[in-house]
């Protein structure tokens, strides 16, 4: 339960923040180059994606951060019995 | 009655020893006295536990070794194996936000982890620290980490951009995610202190939510000690295994 909890707090904010973070710079490209609104746009929807990406890494599974492969993979040490978010990818 | 309900008041920075140094302010605030609580009762709680190691562990012996074992037990299974060397760094970052959390909520203190610069700094640290880290230990392949395997060179120029992003983005929630939480839970907690100091009788209802709300906040302040950890540690893995 308690590891459950975390992942929930844990995802919650990763998609809003990608998409804030993604637009603000945006924003910031587009005043230093003058570019508007182009930078904004492209962007939000980079940023977009990289939340969902966060959250799709973060629901599948603690064991897979963001960037990465699945433990597994990387480091062929024993591991500890999967959950069941695992399923899609045995 | 009018009983002004200022439920940020308790965010403020005061200065209990002003200092200047040229035109920067240094001076010793309430934060940093607060900062200083949690350093010496982790100090002292580790120097206790560790006084005399008895094979049979007293109570600070047992509550240091509780501690340590949680944090060593989480670097191992989230960290992938070699990141034993950085069980230091962890677990001094697992102790400082937990003691700050559970200070916050001791009446009329001050909560370290509800102020942005604070937690983002904190974030920082972890950030340029993993960053360096793999740079270190991978040098120009570090950079493979942003190039996911197996998929076409078209999408690369699609995804390689939304994997920078999502690595750069780290250190924003990272902070973001402990700020907001202690922020949140500590207004609200005032706010249902200042509705219970203006209803009279019915502040039973309003003291009776805190009462709950206390109980939710010992959670998050444990748990988002545990989570700012515990990414730290997948951070690091990334970091020190690449795909």
């Amino acid at each position: 339960m308690q590891q459950g909890v975390g992942i929930g707090l844990r995802i919650g904010i990763e998609f809003v923040v990608a998409v804030v973070v993604a637009t603000g710079l945006g924003w910031a490209i587009d005043r230093w180059l003058g570019t508007r609104p182009w930078g904004t746009i492209v962007l939000f929807f980079l940023g977009v994606g990289a939340g969902m990406l966060s959250v799709y890494r973060a629901v599948t599974g603690i064991k897979m951060a963001v960037g990465s492969r699945p433990l597994a993979k990387a480091d062929p040490a024993p591991q500890p019995a999967k959950d069941d978010w695992d399923d899609d990818e045995a | 009655m009018a009983i002004e309900l200022q439920p940020l008041e308790q965010f403020t920075i005061e200065r209990l020893v002003p200092l200047h140094i040229g035109k920067l302010d240094v001076s010793y605030t309430n934060s940093a006295l607060l900062m200083t609580i949690a350093v010496v009762l982790i100090t002292a709680l580790t120097l206790l536990g560790t006084r005399k190691a008895a094979l049979v562990p007293g109570r600070w012996q047992s509550v240091a070794e509780m501690a340590y074992e949680f944090v060593a037990n989480m670097v191992d299974t989230n960290a992938g194996h070699g990141a034993r060397d950085f069980l230091p760094f962890v677990f001094t970052l697992f102790m400082f936000i937990l003691f700050s959390n559970l200070l916050g909520l001791v009446p009329y203190s001050f909560t370290v982890t509800s102020h942005i610069i604070v937690t983002f700094a904190l974030a920082a640290v972890v950030f340029i620290g993993v960053t360096t880290v793999g740079i270190v230990r991978h040098g120009f392949h570090f950079l493979r980490l942003f190039v996911p395997e197996g998929v076409p060179v078209v999408l690369l120029v699609l995804l390689v951009p939304i994997e920078l992003l999502s690595y750069f983005i780290r250190p924003f929630t990272l902070s973001i995610r402990l700020f907001a939480n202690m922020l949140a839970g500590h207004t609200m907690l005032a706010i249902f202190g200042g509705f219970a100091a203006s209803v009279g009788v019915f502040a039973i209802f309003p003291l009776g939510i805190n009462v709950l709300l206390v109980g939710l906040e010992l959670l998050v302040a444990v748990l988002q000690a545990y989570v700012f950890a515990i990414l730290t540690c997948l951070y690091l893995r990334d970091a020190l295994h690449l795909h």
